[in-house]
């Protein structure tokens, strides 16, 4: 809808080509994710260069019906990005993330299912990409020069919720640990922000069952609502777009199952970066939240 | 050594729709599946307002999350139009080879 | 000239129903050098064996042929046989016609052929045997024990009570091991330090027992009946002649906030300490780790206040050199620390404790003084969860095998919490209950009828805390996998039992095998629990695999009764089938050139360098000896060497090439 977004500005990272898999989520229902994304990249200086043409990765729809068809997606999209000369791809929905690393560990390890996933369908895959998840390009290429561009540190306490993908197979992602991670956590205290230290860091808010099991999403993100609220938390970061939008968008399923009202707004880690280097809230699209997000800047 | 719990989950899913052994309450939750599934076939990527037409079409459940979607037109979530990527001939035929196998 | 008898067995039906015993005796006759070849029912047997006893007086018999079932399992008795009418029994050989012939073939042509033809390449063999004689190797009376714990203790006053002496050797500051962390021992509920510190006395005043305590065992070299350890003495930094354990030291010590290991962390204890107030010998230690003394090169206030002058800063490790005759490994086991459990976060809270803390929460003599109280602000914990199997039974994140002890301490600790904290509620979520000893079981349903521990099945998966207190999240499988949520006070996880730190470098030392867990490996599960496959060591304890009290005991008596039957002879006697290097005249010596491949390929260490010198002293050559004591015959060495200087007696090259000519000739 609005082109500029996805403009290829040529500032190459370290002469290489950082890709960037939006995903149907940042498109749409979660545009706002990406608005900060790109705000945060182009203030350091970071080009993303999306991906040409690429398809829906299938998602918890395609994993959860037909195993051919959730590697062959993916698939189709890394062969994309490895024709496209990206050796990076930032990959910003911690859905995306996981099926596309999942995709490229079970490519490398079976290498028999080249056969019957790349080849049969037409793609050629060699395993030279690596998938970033946010924290991953963040800390990366983003905060080693943080040093005195935080104008504005985003001084609340923040209850840092890394939901199911982000973390989860340790074996395959290797990305921070299973139980009580740091990374985000990490991230937010070079913002500014305290993190708190709170249970349910990796508790499932209810997935893709936001529209067809409404009353589970209330419950299971009722419970994360609630002892982010128990604790003190003005705010709950997360780095996925369902998170967000089961978190914010359900907030009236969550108020009627906890039978009070919460009002702690839900934001992205990128944009809590983003208020901190001084960009304004409606570069990083903080207006299109469900939930009011009027804590103090 | 340790048991691959989610391949587990995924393969008894999958193993259930063939033999026709789905738990009849779990009928939503195919439904959205499916509904996700046939707008990315035409596609290439997702179009909600054709996944929420085709979900209502599979459970009647016209009314619900109505009010939702002004909400989310007014906040710029929404799309009208359906993105069509160029390869989606290619996307079908993804689908059409992984669909040989299973129903 | 060679006098070879052949006697052919029948073995009842066994022999003789697929081969023709007959035709064998009267085809071996005719070879050369047989004067007497025979076939009988039973050679075995009383009248069978006079048969070959008065044919070897009668015919000067030279060599004796047995053709008849495995050596395996009678070769013993022919060769005392062929010993006791004066023939040397390593003249005496058996043809297997049962096992290796009439037991795997059908009746007939061929199977006597084959018959034949092993009664054949035994004869020529025979002709080549030599007379041997069994080696005799002389035994040190004086046991080696390491590690003083329960096992420990008991083999040592087992040894020492039959009249040999012992050396103990205990590398913590005194003895008792973990029995003396533990409050009271199921299936009694008897204090465990009252029934303990009687036999810790006995030992440090036995006359037949020197107790070195902080001490390890540094090196072993030797073989059984006659090793040489050096044990390393460990400087305590004071002399322990003149300390008289008064304990002003610990007192006035200014170092307070070490956390101490006796008592899993939970408590603290000062530099200069001694570890618990029953240690035996009760004399303190110096933590030179922790020591300002050591550190900066203040204070010193032990020494100022010591009223006898014992302390001695500059003391040194002390390696002591003993000669011993058994080893007795007692060196038990600890626990493993449940941080590979982050969910359930132990080392995160501090109302997550392991079994052994509460031990010392749950003892009299414990930092709480006997009271269960929660390490974070000392209350009195109101409901209590135990979590059995943290750890154990875990092939993707513990250790696979069952630790065998916790569901008893588990049943223990909750009965205990409910003696000590009227109207507390106590949980056990258990996967099993293995209650398995005498009085167990009875023990376990106690503790859930009498005492009203809450036992539900199944696993919990997370721990976490809100408001101070520990919200558990399990299931119970027998209602269906109906999740159970309590908000407890305390968590007590009952840990695995592993092997203990320094194991494997101390197999290693005692050239003895263990397992990949690194317990010790004992010569044959069922059969030979308490020796190892290193001849003169014995296991006693957890070192050999997680068990309990009971278990410990009898393991270390019973490795005492092995080791006082080692005693009992003067001297050892051994199969003299070893390898030997050959030797000759001067100026040739041997024909071992010295390059000592076979050291390197004797699994025993059984290979020595040997020097040779003339008149004078001086070192002409240095060629290889096979130490008689420890080598077990296996022939590797034979196989290595380069110059064939090397042989196994009783299987030497002439006898087994003579062996292979008979079979690839006909007669």
């Amino acid at each position: 809808m609005l082109p500029q977004f996805f403009q290829n500005q040529k500032r190459k990272v370290n002469n290489m080509t950082l890709g960037l898999y939006p995903g149907c989520s940042l498109k749409g229902s979660s545009r706002e994710y990406t608005e900060s994304v790109l705000a945060v990249a182009n203030a350091c200086g970071i080009e993303l260069t999306e991906i040409d043409d690429w398809n829906c990765c299938g998602a918890t729809a395609a994993h959860n019906l037909n195993k051919e068809l959730s590697l062959a997606l993916p698939a189709r999209i890394l062969s994309l990005a490895e024709k496209q000369g990206m050796k990076e791809v930032l990959v910003p929905c911690a859905a995306c993330y996981s099926r596309l690393t999942i995709t490229n560990h079970e490519l490398a390890v079976h290498p028999e299912l080249n056969e019957k996933i790349t080849k049969a369908n037409g793609l050629d895959y060699r395993g030279s990409v690596e998938i970033l998840n946010i924290i991953q390009m963040l800390d990366k290429y983003v905060t080693p020069n943080l040093e005195g561009r935080i104008v504005k540190p985003f001084e609340h306490k923040v209850a840092c919720y890394y939901g199911c993908l982000l973390v989860r197979p340790h074996e395959i992602l290797k990305f921070d640990r299973e139980e009580d991670p740091q990374s985000m956590d990490e991230l937010m205290m070079k913002a500014g922000a305290t993190p708190i230290d709170w249970a349910f860091k990796t508790e499932c808010c209810g997935a893709g069952l936001s529209v067809s099991r409404t009353s589970s999403v209330g419950r299971l993100s009722g419970e994360i609502m609630k002892d982010a609220s128990d604790r003190g938390a003005e705010a709950v970061i997360v780095a996925c777009p369902m998170c967000h939008s089961n978190l914010d968008m359900r907030r009236e399923a969550i108020n009627s199952y906890l039978g009070e009202k919460i009002d702690i707004p839900v934001l992205y880690a990128t944009q809590v970066l983003g208020l901190a280097l001084g960009i304004d809230r409606k570069t990083l699209g903080i207006q299109r939240h469900f939930v009011e997000v009027n804590i103090q800047m | 050594m340790s048991i691959d719990i989610p391949k587990m989950m995924d393969f008894l899913r999958e193993k259930s729709l063939k033999e026709g052994k789905a738990n009849p309450r779990a009928k939503h939750i195919i439904a959205f599946h499916k509904s996700f599934l046939d707008s990315i076939r035409l596609t290439g990527r997702l179009y909600e307002i054709g996944l929420l037409v085709d979900y209502k079409s599979r459970t009647f459940k016209v009314l619900q999350d109505m009010p939702l979607a002004p909400k989310m037109f007014v906040r710029g979530k929404l799309n009208i139009f359906p993105e069509l990527i160029k390869g989606r001939a290619g996307v079908a035929s993804i689908f059409s080879k992984s669909k040989k196998k299973s129903k | 000239m060679s006098k070879i008898g052949v006697f052919v067995c029948h073995c009842g039906e066994n022999i003789s129903a697929t081969v023709d015993c007959v035709k064998v005796a009267e085809t071996a006759a005719g070879y050369d050098g047989v004067v007497y070849s025979i076939d009988y029912k039973y050679m075995c047997s009383d009248p069978g064996q006079s048969l070959i006893k008065s044919a070897i007086a009668e015919k000067g018999l030279t060599g004796v042929v047995v053709a008849s079932c495995s050596p395996r399992m009678h070769e013993p008795t022919f060769r005392k046989a062929c010993a006791e009418a004066g023939l040397n029994p390593y003249m005496c050989e058996m043809a297997n016609l049962r096992e290796h012939c009439s037991w795997v073939h059908e009746k007939g042509d061929a199977t006597t052929e084959k018959a034949i033809d092993l009664v054949r390449i035994l004869v020529e063999k025979v002709k080549k045997n030599h007379s041997l004689n069994a080696i005799k190797v002389p035994v040190t009376k004086t046991a080696l024990v390491i590690g003083g714990g329960i096992a420990g203790i008991q083999a040592s006053l087992d040894i020492a009570n039959s009249g040999h002496k012992v050396i103990l050797i205990e590398r913590d500051p005194s003895i008792g091991g973990h029995m003396s962390q533990l409050s009271e021992t199921f299936p009694t509920l008897d204090c465990s330090q009252c029934i303990l510190t009687p036999r810790m006395v006995e030992v440090a005043q036995h006359e037949n027992i020197t107790l070195y305590t902080y001490a390890e065992l540094e090196s072993l070299e030797g073989f059984v009946g006659n090793f040489k350890a050096k044990i390393r003495r460990k400087s305590k930094s004071l002399d322990e002649k003149i300390c008289t354990g008064c304990g002003q030291c610990t007192t006035k010590c200014p170092v307070k906030k070490i956390p101490s290991e006796f008592n899993e962390g939970l408590g603290k204890r000062t530099a200069i300490y001694v570890p618990f107030p029953q240690a035996v010998p009760n004399k303190p230690v110096i933590d030179r780790v922790n020591c300002t003394y050591y550190i900066k090169g203040k204070c010193k206030v032990c020494e100022i206040v010591c009223p006898t002058k014992a302390i001695r800063f500059d003391q040194e490790d002390t390696i002591v050199e003993a000669e011993v005759g058994a080893i007795v490994v007692a060196t038990g086991f600890t626990v493993k620390q449940p941080d590979f459990f982050p969910e359930y976060g132990f080392g995160k809270y501090p109302d997550v404790i392991t079994g052994l803390q509460f031990e010392r929460l749950a003892s009299a003599s414990g930092p709480t003084l006997g009271e269960i109280r929660r390490p974070s602000d000392g209350k009195v914990p109101e409901k209590i969860v135990f979590i059995a199997c943290a750890g154990s039974r875990d092939p993707a994140k513990g250790i696979p095998y069952c630790s065998k002890i916790c569901c008893m301490y588990i049943a223990k600790h909750a009965m205990l919490y409910q003696h000590k904290v009227h109207g507390g509620k106590s949980y056990v979520f258990y996967m099993d209950i293995r209650a398995g000893g005498k009085m167990y079981e009875e023990f376990v349903r106690r503790a859930i009828e009498d005492d009203g521990v809450n036992y539900i099945r199944g696993r919990v998966s997370r721990i976490y805390e809100k408001n101070g207190k520990l919200i558990v999240k399990g299931a119970d499988t027998l209602l269906g996998a109906m999740p159970v949520d309590i908000d407890a006070d305390m968590v007590v996880l009952a840990t695995a039992g592993i092997a203990n730190e320094g194991s494997e470098e101390l197999a290693q030392k005692l050239h003895t095998s263990y397992d990949s867990y690194h317990f010790f490996s004992e010569a044959h599960p069922k059969l030979k629990p308490v020796e190892t496959n290193t001849a003169g060591i014995f296991l006693a304890g957890a070192c050999q695999s997680p068990k309990d009290i009971p278990e410990s005991v009898a393991m270390a008596s019973g490795a005492a009764v092995k080791v006082a039957c080692l005693f009992s002879q003067d001297e050892l006697t051994r199969e003299p089938l070893i390898a030997v290097v050959n030797r000759q005249a001067a100026p040739v010596f041997s024909s071992c050139v010295g390059c000592f491949l076979c050291v390197s390929a004797c699994p025993y260490q059984a290979i020595e360098k040997e020097e040779i010198k003339n008149r004078t002293g001086e070192v002409i050559r240095t060629i290889a000896k096979v130490n008689p004591g420890l080598c077990q015959g296996c022939g590797t060495c034979v196989a290595f060497c380069r110059t064939k200087s090397i042989d196994i007696q009783g299987y030497t090259h002439e006898e087994m090439y003579s062996e292979v000519m008979a079979l690839l000739n006909e007669y």
